[in-house]
């Protein structure tokens, strides 16, 4: 055994996996969103179509405008990916810098969605109007909540960056945030796929 | 010194809570106004936009010129 494996292994944690169990636990916790977002998608699919009453998706969808809150997103999960390689490299300066940009992406992305249930509300769309409306705000409701909890996390992980030793275990507190923050990102491509871009072409 | 160590994980999720909650509510109310002007919700999509490519240009502006001084310090 060559003396790098040496270092290799004496980082390596011990457990049965080989994986550092809270990097585990993020993994199966991931796993239950995936049924979490997949019960919410497929409940609007199932409800799809059957609103007795207006507004109706291709009354409402501002496809050009989701489109640009969906690229928000996307650049943001680019910000993340920038920010775990500073901190990965032990570069804390890099990290603080793009773990903000995220977060501010991040945010951007919840201005967008607060715009848009405003304008919803405003042509006549509550969850009390008719089952796209209830199926509608519950799913990108949730996907809101989640990404606030993304926001607020990486918020917090920047603030304690000037507090804590983040580069310790090999960056594994951003890397778990890294992992949520990129769920919610394929999640969000998922939703407006099957919401957005389907239901407009649907109505067509 | 240990309520300074229990403050920390309260402290910190309550200041980004206030933050995220002013950002997006404050850019929220801005896409509104927006909206309700003469450029419609092309003025919406032009500031979504003008974000997506500010934000990490200072980012990396911040970084180099940061980056610069150490340098040139050491």
């Amino acid at each position: 055994m060559n003396s790098s494996s040496v270092v290799e292994q004496e980082h390596l944690p011990e457990t049965t996996t080989g994986i550092d169990h809270r990097k585990m636990l993020m993994w199966a916790f991931l796993g239950s969103e995936c049924m979490f977002f997949g019960s919410l998608i497929t409940t609007y699919l199932v409800y799809e179509g059957k609103s007795l009453v207006g507004p109706y998706p291709a009354d409402l969808f501002d496809i050009p405008v989701t489109s640009v809150s969906t690229f928000v997103l996307l650049m943001s999960s680019l910000m993340m990916v920038l920010a775990y390689n500073g901190i990965s490299n032990g570069n804390v300066r890099r990290f603080r810098a793009w773990i903000l940009c995220t977060a501010i992406l991040g945010a951007t992305f919840l201005g967008f969605q607060v715009f848009e249930f405003y304008e919803f509300a405003h042509h006549g769309l509550t969850p009390r109007t008719n089952l796209f409306g209830t199926s509608f705000f519950t799913l990108t409701g949730f996907h809101g909540a989640h990404v606030t909890v993304g926001v607020i996390w990486l918020l917090s992980l920047f603030l304690y960056s000037f507090r804590g030793n983040l580069a310790k275990d090999h960056g594994l507190n951003v890397d778990m945030a890294a992992l949520y923050w990129h769920f919610v990102d394929v999640v969000w491509i998922i939703i407006f796929t099957v919401v957005y871009l389907i239901g407009v072409a649907g109505e067509l | 010194m240990k309520g300074k160590s229990l403050m920390l994980p309260i402290l910190l999720p309550l200041l980004s809570i206030i933050g995220v909650v002013s950002w997006a509510v404050g850019l929220g109310v801005v896409f509104i106004v927006l909206n309700e002007t003469s450029l419609g919700v092309n003025g919406v999509i032009i500031l979504g936009l003008v974000l997506i490519i500010v934000v990490p240009v200072i980012a990396w502006l911040v970084l180099s010129v940061t980056d610069k001084s150490k340098k040139e310090s050491s």
